[in-house]
């Protein structure tokens, strides 16, 4: 199953691309989904912890599980207005 | 109107949105982009598919909260000079109390919740 990943601000900048498709087996939690992105577990928890999950345009918790078509973007704190 | 755009606000445009004859008081918010550290300017990126749906929930929920008419939010993203407006908020409703308390909050919750950024080394504070 294919999900599209979205990164923005300095996620875009640290992964060097806005959106990504990703290939998973089976629905995983998003929290699981962006610690396997990173080549260590340590610069992937220091990310982590200033890090929101949205799927298909809403804020959900790190625990939710991401499927088929669905579209995951990882929110760092945000500085509009 | 609820929007991202990358063009200049067209202030007064936002303001006529929340007008009517039985708004009898029109309160906004204008954030402008500030000369700190002595920089031209900010460059704004956002995710522009969630600001809008945030941007529109925000909206409602200032709706469901007060007994107010008419919410407007507009953001403008990409390179923007100092001295021009980033945000603007308006609201209209039947009497100044409830719409001064509404466009508080739907500006805080924005800033707060809405996918943009402020992109650049200096760019985290600079503005309203």
């Amino acid at each position: 199953m294919t999900i599209q990943l979205r990164f923005f601000a300095t996620l875009r900048k640290h992964f060097g691309e806005g959106e990504r498709l990703l290939e998973i087996p089976e629905p995983r939690r998003a929290k699981d989904i962006f610690i396997g992105l990173f080549d260590s577990r340590e610069t992937a928890e220091r990310f982590l912890r200033h890090t929101r999950f949205a799927v298909n345009c809403e804020y959900v918790p790190p625990e939710t599980l991401v499927k088929s078509g669905d579209e995951l973007a990882f929110i760092p704190p945000v500085s509009g207005g | 109107m609820i929007e991202i755009t990358e063009k200049a606000i067209d202030v007064p445009k936002v303001l006529d949105s929340v007008r009517s004859k039985t708004a009898g008081g029109v309160v906004h918010f204008i954030g402008v982009v500030r000369n700190d550290e002595g920089i031209d300017g900010l460059t704004y990126e956002s995710y522009p598919e969630m600001a809008l749906s945030v941007m529109k929930r925000i909206a409602e929920e200032a709706k469901r909260r007060w007994p107010i008419e008419t919410v407007s939010v507009v953001h403008r993203v990409g390179w923007i000079p100092v001295g021009e407006e980033a945000v603007v908020v308006a609201v209209g409703s039947g009497h100044r109390a409830e719409a001064f308390e509404a466009c508080r909050f739907v500006i805080d919750r924005v800033k707060e919740e809405a996918p943009i950024w402020k992109i650049g080394d200096k760019g985290h504070a600079a503005c309203c």
